[in-house]
This record gives structure tokens, sequence and C-alpha cells, in this order.
């Protein structure tokens, strides 16, 4: 009599269980009326089943406990996975991203996240089969076996997920849509994709991605950036000496950009657009003694330059063309501060961020002088000695940071009257 | 993603363009409307006049790394049945009697069975 269960028949138990789980995780990744991948995806389960944990991953799952086999396909990292199964998990973050990013009734917010973390899944796993390279190579030489045709097609296949988000960036960035400012944050994320990827740094399939990513990101932002610049220019250009009609719309346009800027999470970009073009609006209103135009240019620019004077503060070299530029931003702000408190702590700020800034010394050294005069007229009769010796080092400062400060003078009569004479200039210093 | 011609159409992209040409041949003749065999022939045009087009595509379809199911069982009816032995063909007595019941009714044979009958 021929078996009743042939080892041909576990086979196709086998595929179909296969066929079972992946239905059932694609489901639990997206929302319930995902179209689910095609049947061939199912030799994913099948590559799964092949790894140290995947058979009582999938057993697990069988069993209607899934998180085993979650665990595995959103793994931590990607190193030393089989290239077919790298294809698989790459296809697969794609297609759930995409499911995702379409609206769902039952999910809001947390669709959103789940697509982002796919998507950096599926530029993870593109980087680690392009890093791994032979098998891709063999499957383009099978279906074309051309070289050339092969290796161009491969690169376009490998870099294809970054063009789409490269596109869908570009194409709704001037009406800031959500699908838009999802590819920017995905493309910004390249630094968490290269960690689950499992690559170095100096992997060239890393360095490619990175570049590609920085360059459509940046593409993207500019398109947004040229309508932003336009606008300022037209509105500076009718605001110089015009009505404060103009000058509003100058700040208008300002706003605008802050909001731009907090959509794209705080862009690096838009921050550098912002200083750049708020270097000479803030010397427009400066020269036209328009406080009340600088005070409010100041407080819209306040989250972006203070966000870029910490980026400067942690990376001094990245910063470092900026630096002049956003120490002049909270130096025009240290002037536009009534308290006499705040003022001197963003005039430190700004000499902190750049010890040679011209105005930034300037403005301190006249701050702590004022200090140092108030400090002596205020100065009670018990503990004097105390605030004269306050006095006398604030006024040692300002002299270090700019001698001729007028202010000085006075200062330095009153120390004088004290008994405590500032010493005398160096050659040097004079 | 837009649908992969490999996996709407489940073909292997390994297999050549002579095996693709034949496979959505035979699915445009099965094809009912108009419009599915024009879509149909734009895959084809996608998967055969274009070798990069085909590679790009081939790589973001899912490869088929299932195990081969393999051959369905074989009929049975070709095999010789073994010889009847004389247990197979006797009419055995009732169970019920061996065990001291009363033996159940007999059925009625068959040309004298009332549901068979004419009304």
């Amino acid at each position: 009599m021929p078996a009743v269960w042939r080892a041909e028949d576990e086979g196709l138990l086998e595929r179909l269980q296969d066929e079972q789980v992946l239905r059932a995780l694609f489901s639990s990744l997206t929302h319930d009326h995902a179209t689910p991948p095609p049947a061939r995806a199912a030799g994913l389960v099948h590559q799964i089943r092949q790894t140290p944990e995947g058979g009582a991953a999938v057993q697990a799952a069988l069993d209607g406990d899934l998180m085993p086999v979650r665990r595995l396909v959103c793994s931590e990292s990607y190193r030393g996975l089989a290239p077919p199964l790298l294809h698989h998990l790459a296809l697969l973050h794609q297609r759930v991203a995409e499911a995702n990013a379409l609206p769902s009734e039952n999910h809001g917010r947390a669709n959103e996240d789940l697509a982002i973390d796919a998507w950096v899944h599926t530029l993870a796993a593109w980087m680690a089969l392009a890093d791994e390279h032979d098998y891709l190579e063999s499957v383009a030489l099978a279906v074309a076996p051309n070289p050339a045709t092969a290796a161009a097609a491969l690169q376009d296949a490998t870099m294809a997920p970054l063009a789409a988000l490269g596109a869908a960036a570009r194409s709704g960035v001037a009406e800031r849509t959500l699908a838009s400012q999802r590819a920017l944050r995905v493309l910004g994320q390249m630094p968490r994709a290269i960690v689950l990827s499992g690559l170095a740094l100096e992997s060239p399939a890393v360095t490619t991605a990175t570049v590609r990513a920085r360059t459509l990101r940046i593409e993207a932002l500019e398109i947004a950036l040229d309508a932003v610049a336009e606008a300022l220019d037209e509105a500076s250009a009718r605001s110089v000496g015009g009505p404060a009609a103009d000058q509003r719309a100058v700040l208008d346009v300002f706003q605008r950009s802050v909001e731009l800027w907090h959509w794209t999470d705080q862009a690096v970009e838009v921050e550098r657009f912002l200083i750049d073009r708020a270097g000479k609006v803030g010397w427009d209103f400066y020269n036209a003694r328009d406080w009340n135009g600088l005070r409010r240019l100041c407080q819209t620019l306040q989250a972006p330059v203070d966000r870029m004077a910490t980026r400067i503060q942690q990376d001094r070299l990245a910063g470092l063309a900026y630096t002049a530029r956003c120490a002049q931003q909270l130096v025009f702000r240290a002037e536009m501060e009534a308290n006499a408190s705040r003022q001197l702590e963003l005039a430190e700020r700004a000499i902190a961020l750049c010890p040679t800034h011209r105005n930034g010394r300037l403005v301190l050294s006249d701050l702590l002088a004022l200090r140092a005069s108030r400090t002596l007229r205020d100065a009670p009769i018990l503990g004097r000695k105390a605030q004269l010796e306050r006095a006398y080092a604030d006024a040692l400062r300002a002299r270090e940071l700019w001698p001729s400060t007028p202010r000085l003078i006075e200062v330095g009569d009153a120390l004088l009257r004290q008994g405590m004479p500032l010493p005398p200039e160096s050659e040097e210093d004079a | 993603m837009s649908e992969n011609p490999f996996e709407k159409y489940d073909l292997d992209p390994l297999e050549g363009a002579a095996a693709l040409t034949e496979a959505l041949r035979e699915r445009i003749e099965e094809a009912e409307t108009e419009d599915v065999r024009r879509e149909i022939r734009a895959a084809w045009e996608a998967l055969t006049m274009h070798p990069r087009r085909r590679v790009e595509l081939a790589l973001a379809a899912h490869p088929e790394t299932r195990p081969r199911i393999g051959a369905p069982p074989r009929p049975t009816h070709g095999t010789a049945l073994p010889e009847p032995e004389v247990l197979d063909i006797v009419t055995l007595p009732p169970v019920a009697a061996a065990l001291g019941a009363s033996p159940a009714q007999a059925e009625p044979a068959l040309p004298d069975d009332p549901f068979l009958r004419d009304p």
C-alpha cells in the first residue's frame, strides 16, 4: 500500500500554513482593509523558518502568537540575514508603509508612525541588499543577461524606494501635504535606517543611499524655500522706507517660514535659510530704528535661532558657517530685551557661540559696564566691599571685551573714587 | 506600489522572455474583455521589450523562494486490487446476536422497499 501522508503533502501543508502566517502578519502590521501581499510573498515565512529562531516563531504564529514572527520581521538589525529574506523584507515593509499611508477610520496617528517605521525598515533592507550585491546581481543577470543593462537596472531598483520618497516629498511640499511631510521625515531618518541595516558607516551602499536621501530632501525643501524667498524679496523691496503694513508683510513671511520649519520637524536647511535672510532684515530694522519691528523679528525667530545655537554648540565644525550669523541674532535679541539679567544672559550666549563676534563683544561689554555702574550706585554701606569687587570684575571683563566702551570711563572713575582703580591697560590692549 | 505584473500574473522572472510571452499569450486568449487583454498586452510589452524595466520589475517583485509543491498522489485505479478473501465475500451473522441482544429488523429486499414503490 502507498504511504497515506507523503513528503509532498507535508510540503503543501507547510506552504498553506506559510500563507496563513503571512496574511496574519500583514494584517497585524497594517489595518484591516489593506490588500494582502501576493501568495508568493509567503516565501518570506519559509525563509524565516530557516533562521535559528524562525521555526519556533512560525509555530507560535500558527498557535496564535504573532509576536515572535513580528520581532524577527521588525528586527533591530538586519545583519547576517540571508539575501532572499532581506529581499522579501524590503518589499513587505514597503507594502506595509504604503498600506498604512492610506487613510483608515480606526487608525489615525498610529498608522502614520507605522508607515514611517516601515519605510525606514525598507530602506535598511535595500541598503543591506545593495551591500551584499551578489544576490541582486545574480537575479538581474538571470533576468537580463546583458551585464550593462543588469547593472543599470540594479542601481535603479535599489534606489527606487528613495526615488519614490523624493517624488512624494517634492510633489506636496508646496501644499504641505501629509504625504510630503511623511516622505521628508523618512528621508531624514537615514541614520536609523543605517543602524537597522547593520552596516558600517563607511560601506559604499550606506554612503550612496545617505547622499541620495540628503539630496532628495534638500531638493524638496528648496521648492518650499524658493517660494518663501520670492515672497520675502517682494515684501522686503516694498518695506524699505515704506509704510508699516509692508514691514508687517516681511514679518508675516518670516512667520510662515517658521511654520514651515515646524512642519519639517525643525529642518536644519530651513533654519539656515531663516538665519541667512534674517540678518539683512534685522539690520534694516536696526538702521531704521524700528525697534518694534526688530523685536517682533526676534520673537518670531526665537525658536529656530535657539535650535541652531544648540546645534552649533553640539557640532562646532558643522555649524561653523552660521556661527556669526546666529550670534548676531542673539545680540539683536539681547538689545531688544527689557530685562537686564536676560540681556546679559543672551549676550553671554552670543559670545559663547562666537567669541570673536564684534557686535557681541561690544554689546556684552556695554552691558557689563552698565551692571558695574548700577552695582556701584546701589552698593549698601554694609557689605559694600563684596559689591565693589563684583563691579570691579565686571568692569575688568568689559574692558577685556571692548576697551573703548564709553560707559567704562564713568565706571573706571567711580571705582577710582572707591579706592579700587582698574589696572593700567597693557600696551597690547591699548 | 502599483501592481507588479510578475506578481499580478504569477510569472517567474527567471523564466526568460519566451516563457513570459507564452504565459501571457495564454492569458490573453482566456481574457473575456478587451480591457483585460489590453492590460495584459501592456504588461507583456513592459516585461519583454524593455530588459532594463524587466529587471527593475523582477527586483520589485517577491522572489519565488517557496519550495516546489510535489506531484499529487497517483490515481489508484491503475493499480491491481488484491484478490478478495473468503471473509470479504461471505455474509456474516449480525454482531448483535453474538452479544445476546435481539437482532435488528432485517432490511426489506430492494424490490419490496416501500420507499421505491410507485404511489
